[in-house]
């Protein structure tokens, strides 16, 4: 049995990461169908599907969220749609009558600052795995460097738990400063303006009352990473640059206990069936088949057999670059060749068979 | 993408026409030197070959570069305690570090120091982040002496003559449709203008129409020809498929990107991509 099968079977987690452009959406979506035919209740958390994976995962235009029933189990379908998400978290836990969703500086936190949409991406998570799925698979979303995310919880907690952020709350609240902080707090009035660090003071102070269980959830989702519940599957293409970023990758998942347990390479070019064709025997072979059809000189006959034997020459050459371009993935977790399917629409069937393959 | 492919090569086809070029990795992975097959760069801009300086970005650099060049205090920086202060500052007040960033570059651009600035652009989802920093530093910061900056760098951006964003996309179908939505995320913030979209990794560009005609013809016939001579010209099928895909998908994102030009860029072999793209690049110039 494929290596990913057994995740799929027996973990509660799987996270998918990968370089940007490797197809890390579409192998989610594909464990994600495989998982759900294989049964259970399983969930799919992702970021920005294109238009017609969406649909493939059952999401009518606009639509960030859905049930589908796929063979013998169910899959529930997430996509991240982060502002909508820290509004649903703020009022839940503040209550509607919050007046911090107005607040300037919640929004340009909330929609613009970049590690907010990685924090949010840990809540769904957690809600996701509350909610009592079997298995959730995480799409992680994309960033420079695919391991931002799996930093996010210890980031969310040294924010929170920073000296330096207190003294700046704490300058709203208590119009007492304290004489180490004067100094501070002055310079940041002058860098940033009074105002900026008044609202900033108070928009922290607002969600202080947040902070203690967003931490404490991320926390356990980060204690799930590191356990044996959850596994981590890095995607990459054979591009060297996205081979590199997968090794390093590998390198700092090790370092922060998180279980990197397959490789997933995507759209390898296989070798082409067959002896290397000859032309003349190709040139033959249409005669016998097209003779007689207008239109086609032998001329014509002999131009496609060159450039059909070029096609293969290539195609055989793309084979061989990307056969030694994975070997250096070798010594690494074992890995799960996905062939190259060509272009075609992410529907549903092309999925399963991307499904199938990486299970099989 | 290969995003850092083409900012790389097209920092290089500008340098090799004697133009003096600043190339900045944003994200500081070194991705950019890797590309360049230079070894890592720190903040200062290091001449790479002859016209050509790469640096990469560090936003506690760029602060203290900041202070030095913008207020009187140049020993602020160094007071240890608001160092960290202010680092604190630029990781949780929205725009701060982004601002940080695009100032430095901009500066650049305002003083005549390069004829060229290519920042080799943030992750997709996160350049509207770049983009509106100015703008919302400008409203949320008004008075601080960082707000005090930001007038300059927002009318540089919106200047169409000297800056623009150049959005790169593959022809397939994800990647284009990312790079469509990037495009309509920053015509509607309007903060900066689009100058093209380059769409990198084109197929070559095969087989010719008479060739497409016979190949119809065979598959038409629904006959099976002899072993070699079917996988050699199911070779060729592939090839026109991808062809055809990625026409299609060309025809999109330079739909999207009107009347903005595009650029196609062919998928190049493996080695010295860069050079390969900025004779490509170059030519189009």
């Amino acid at each position: 049995m494929s290596p990913v099968a057994d995740l799929l079977d027996q973990r509660r987690v799987v996270l998918v990461l990968g370089a940007g452009g490797v197809g890390k959406t579409t192998v989610a979506a594909s464990l994600a169908l495989a998982a759900g035919r294989a049964g259970g209740r399983i969930a799919i958390l992702t970021v920005d599907p294109s238009r017609s994976l969406a649909s493939a995962l059952g999401l009518g235009a606009d639509q960030n969220h859905a049930t589908i029933d796929v063979g013998e189990g169910s899959l529930d379908v997430t996509v991240l749609d982060p502002a909508s998400a820290w509004d649903q978290l703020v009022t839940r836990e503040l209550g509607s009558a919050t007046s911090l969703i107005d607040n300037a500086m919640y929004r340009a936190v909330t929609r613009n600052f970049v590690h907010a949409h990685d924090f949010i991406a840990i809540e769904t998570l957690h809600q996701l795995i509350a909610a009592g799925h079997d298995l959730v698979i995480v799409d992680t979303p994309p960033s420079k460097r695919a391991i931002e995310f799996l930093m996010a919880p210890e980031r969310l907690a040294s924010f929170f738990e920073n000296r330096a952020l207190g003294w700046f709350t704490g300058t709203a609240a208590n119009p007492v400063i304290s004489v180490g902080t004067r100094p501070l707090v002055a310079a940041a009035n002058l860098v940033l303006g009074r105002g900026f660090v008044t609202s900033l003071a108070e928009f922290f102070g607002s969600v202080r009352p947040l902070a203690d269980p967003i931490v404490a959830r991320a926390k356990s989702v980060d204690l799930l990473f590191r356990e044996g519940d959850a596994a981590a599957v890095v995607v990459t293409s054979t591009e060297p640059a996205a081979i590199e970023q997968c090794m390093s990758l590998g390198d700092e998942l090790a370092t922060r206990g998180v279980a990197w347990e397959a490789t997933i390479v995507n759209r390898v070019r296989q070798q082409p069936p067959g002896d290397p064709p000859k032309q003349t025997a190709i040139e033959r072979d249409l005669t016998a088949v097209l003779a007689g059809d207008e239109g086609h000189g032998p001329a014509a006959f002999e131009g496609l057999a060159r450039r059909a034997t070029e096609a293969w020459q290539r195609s055989a050459v793309a084979a061989q670059y990307d056969e030694r371009a994975i070997a250096p993935l070798r010594d690494g977790p074992p890995l799960v060749i996905v062939g190259d399917r060509g272009p075609g629409d992410l529907h549903r069937a092309h999925l399963a068979s991307i499904g199938d393959e990486i299970v099989a | 993408m290969g995003k850092t492919t083409i900012a790389a090569a097209l920092a290089v086809a500008a340098a090799s026409r004697a133009r003096r070029v600043l190339l900045c990795d944003l994200d500081g992975s070194g991705a950019t030197a890797q590309a360049l097959g230079i070894g890592d760069v720190g903040y200062e801009p290091t001449e790479a070959t002859q016209g050509l300086h790469v640096m990469r970005m560090d936003t506690a650099a760029a602060l203290h570069h900041y202070l030095r060049t913008f207020t009187p205090m140049a020993a602020l920086g160094r007071i240890r305690p608001l160092g960290r202060a202010l680092d604190l500052m630029g990781g949780a007040a929205p725009g701060v570090r982004e601002v940080l960033a695009l100032g430095r570059l901009l500066w650049a651009v305002r003083t005549d120091e390069y004829d060229l600035v290519v920042m080799d652009g943030p992750a997709t989802g996160h350049v509207i982040a770049y983009l509106d920093a100015p703008r919302s530093v400008g409203t949320l910061a008004s008075g601080g002496l960082l707000a005090g900056q930001t007038g300059w760098m927002s009318e540089l951006l919106a200047d169409h003559t000297r800056c623009g964003v150049l959005a790169v996309a593959l022809p397939e179908e994800a990647p284009a449709e990312e790079c469509c939505r990037l495009i309509a995320d920053v015509s509607e913030l309007g903060s900066a203008g689009l100058c093209g979209a380059v769409i990198n990794r084109v197929p070559l560009g095969v087989p010719l129409a008479s060739d497409r005609a016979l190949l119809s013809a065979i598959e038409a016939r629904d006959v099976e020809l002899p072993g070699a001579s079917h996988s050699a010209l199911q070779a060729l099928a592939r090839e026109r498929d991808s062809d055809d895909a990625a026409r299609r998908w060309i025809e999109v994102v330079a739909g999207c990107a009107r009347p903005a030009p595009f650029w196609s860029v062919p998928v190049v072999a493996e080695a010295d991509v860069v050079a390969s793209l900025a004779d490509v690049l170059g030519a189009e110039w």
